[in-house]
This record gives structure tokens, C-alpha cells and sequence, in this order.
């Protein structure tokens, strides 16, 4: 894929677990991004050890379906979608929740920072233009924001929402991310592991959705530790042995 | 000759070592692993014959009573212990995670979605 002529190739990989409600939606609203990209976007669908029918609902919506027989945890579900699209040649990835709170108007700008800007993995931020800020709780702000401080220190570089699971990876994102074992909560981490290897790192202004059902991975009593884990495994990203890709 | 708390330690040292070898020989732990056990079994054995040496260990890390000594070396051995399980989980855990994602991988492919380009990290 990617020759001389050919449209490049985008990989959306959703990830979903226990969502047979809504994946469905989701599939439909990403097929229907791929009217207005330049590149071909095909749709995988990683689910993460559902006990539902989300496999079932997903290829019923035309996505392709990849499914772990036990639940890995979010990390490792893009890490397998991120190395089923490496292997399969694809210019780039994108990453969406099966929750559906990634607008799928999100995958053009994201794709295109990759493909036409040449960045290696490119963050959708809430808080840049024209995305709309974030419409959660008060506690939950104020802890985006710290970490925000903490990554842009550690990275060198202004981050604004370092918590996005919405991102896009050009090939040397992908082989970062292959490469590194998978993280409870891997979104902060990655943008240091990055940066320390030498990966090109930006973010664009996208919308988010209040979730519509399924739960957040982080609940009230999950913050906390959400919190601790995250922090120390950022200053830990900062110390640790960097990669090659 | 020995005292009786000396027999008894060396007795007690001496089961631990036989149970860990007999572990060892019906494969249910591994030679690796065996090394730390057997290394403390051995200091064990070794103090308890040698009370002097028990002696001079408490005057170095300046426990004076002794016996309070064993049970500092022992609490160290205890903590490094677990420090070198949880090293050792963290790495069953990973390779854990790899396994499950290489067999979903794999079943997508039996399933019909053959890679088009097939080194994993191919450019």
C-alpha cells in the first residue's frame, strides 16, 4: 500500500468493550468519515474481551472485527489494532473509543497532520481550536490540567490535553507504540516515549462527545489512583530506557 | 557440642533445603528460582553452627542481641524476595498480554484477513 499514484492508506481502530448498544453507530459514523479524506479508511474494530455481542454488532456494520478472549485493558487493545495495521501495511491509524465520544469530523484533521504535516502521532486536544473544551466535572478539569503541566514539562513542549485517546500514528507512531509493552492508561506516557524517541508530536483542535452509555474507564473512586499511576508512570517515562523505532 | 536451639536451626535449615530440592526435582520450581532459596538455607545452616558468626554479623550492622539480627536478615531477605516476584510477574504479565494479542491477531487471520504486507515491522 502507499505506492506511487495510490491513495494512502488509514486504518480507524475502534476500540470498544461490552458495547453492543452503540458500536454499531459508531462503525456507521466512521465509514462515513471515509466520504471526505483523501485517503481509503478502513475500519477495524478491537474488542477488548466483551461478554455482549460486540463482535457480532461491529461486523454487522461493516467494520472488520480483531477480538481478545480475555480483557488486556485499553493499552494493549490499541496496541493491537495499532500492530494489525503495521502488519498490514497501512500509511496511518487513527484511533477512536467505541463509546462513541469521538466524533468521527475528528479523523480528517488528525489524519491529515500525519499524512500531509508529516507528524508522527498527532493528539486530538479538546483545548485547542475548534474544539469545544470539556464538559466534565470540575475535578476532573483541574486533573487534565495538572498533567497537562506536568507532560508539557517533562516533554519539552506545550501539551494541552495529554489525556486524548483520540490520536493518529504515521508508521513510526505505530512502531512506537508496538513496541513499548502496553499501559493501563497509556495516552500521557506515550507523548514522553516519543518525544524522548525523536517522534515528531503534535496536537490538533478536536470535539469530543459526552459519552452516551458504557461507563468511563475512570470512575470517581478509579481518580485517585488514576491520578497516582499516571504521574508516576510519566516521571517514570521521563527516566526510562528510550526506544528505537 | 551444640546446643539444642543449634539443632533444631540446623534441622529446620536442612528440611527447607530438602524441600526445596525435591521442588526442584519434581519440576515444580524452577532451578532459578531455587538458587535464592537454597543460598538462605545455606547462611542458616552456616550461623547456626557457627554462633560466632552470628555474633559478628549483629556487631556489624550493630544489633547487640543477636538473635535480633537473624530476624533483620531475614525481614531483608523477605523484602528482596518479593521485590524480585513482582519483577518477575511484571514480566509474565507482559508477555501475557503479547500472547493473548498475538492469538487474536493469529484468528483474524485464520478467520480470512490474511496482512497484505507480512513482516510485522516491515519498512
Amino acid at each position: 500500500m502507499g505506492e506511487e499514484g495510490q491513495r494512502p492508506s488509514v486504518l480507524a481502530v475502534i476500540l470498544a468493550k461490552d458495547e453492543e448498544d452503540r458500536i454499531g453507530d459508531v462503525v456507521a459514523e466512521v465509514l462515513g468519515a471515509a466520504r471526505d479524506l483523501e485517503a481509503r479508511l478502513d475500519v477495524l474494530v478491537v474488542d477488548d474481551g466483551s461478554t455482549d455481542r460486540t463482535s457480532e454488532r461491529a461486523r454487522e456494520a461493516g467494520a472488520r472485527v480483531i477480538r481478545h478472549c480475555v480483557n488486556l485493558r485499553i493499552g494493549a487493545a490499541e496496541q493491537t489494532g495499532i500492530i494489525w495495521a503495521l502488519e498490514r501495511g497501512y500509511d496511518a491509524a487513527v484511533r477512536l473509543d467505541g463509546d462513541g465520544q469521538h466524533p468521527a469530523a475528528g479523523i480528517g484533521p488528525l489524519v491529515r497532520e500525519i499524512l500531509e504535516g508529516g507528524a508522527d502521532i498527532a493528539m486530538g486536544s479538546r483545548f485547542l481550536p475548534p474544539g469545544e473544551g470539556y464538559t466534565s466535572t470540575p475535578a476532573r478539569r483541574a486533573g487534565i490540567a495538572l498533567l497537562a503541566l506536568l507532560v508539557s514539562t517533562l516533554a519539552g513542549r506545550r501539551v494541552t490535553d495529554p489525556t486524548s485517546g483520540f490520536r493518529a500514528f504515521g508508521r513510526r507512531g505505530m512502531r512506537l507504540v508496538a513496541a513499548l509493552p502496553a499501559s493501563d492508561y497509556p495516552e500521557p506516557e506515550t507523548v514522553i516515549d516519543a518525544r524522548r524517541a525523536g517522534l515528531g508530536v503534535r496536537e490538533v483542535g478536536v470535539s469530543f462527545r459526552a459519552r452516551a452509555s458504557g461507563h468511563s474507564s475512570i470512575g470517581p473512586l478509579r481518580a485517585l489512583y488514576y491520578m497516582a499511576k499516571i504521574t508516576l508512570a510519566v516521571l517514570v517515562a521521563g527516566i526510562r530506557r528510550a526506544v528505537n523505532v | 557440642m551444640f546446643d539444642r536451639i543449634q539443632i533444631v536451626s540446623i534441622a529446620g535449615s536442612a528440611l527447607i533445603m530438602i524441600i526445596i530440592v525435591e521442588l526442584v526435582r519434581l519440576r515444580r520450581l524452577r532451578v532459578e528460582y531455587s538458587i535464592l532459596w537454597l543460598l538462605a538455607g545455606a547462611c542458616l545452616i552456616a550461623l547456626s553452627i557457627f554462633r560466632e558468626g552470628l555474633d559478628l554479623f549483629g556487631s556489624i550492622v550493630g544489633v547487640h542481641y543477636a538473635p535480633a539480627a537473624i530476624f533483620l536478615a531475614a525481614l531483608v531477605f523477605g523484602v528482596l524476595l518479593s521485590v524480585h516476584l513482582t519483577t518477575v510477574i511484571t514480566k509474565l504479565a507482559d508477555q501475557n498480554v503479547r500472547l493473548a494479542q498475538r492469538i487474536a491477531l493469529l484468528e483474524a487471520r485464520i478467520e480470512g484477513d490474511a496482512p497484505i504486507d507480512t513482516p510485522a515491522a516491515g519498512d
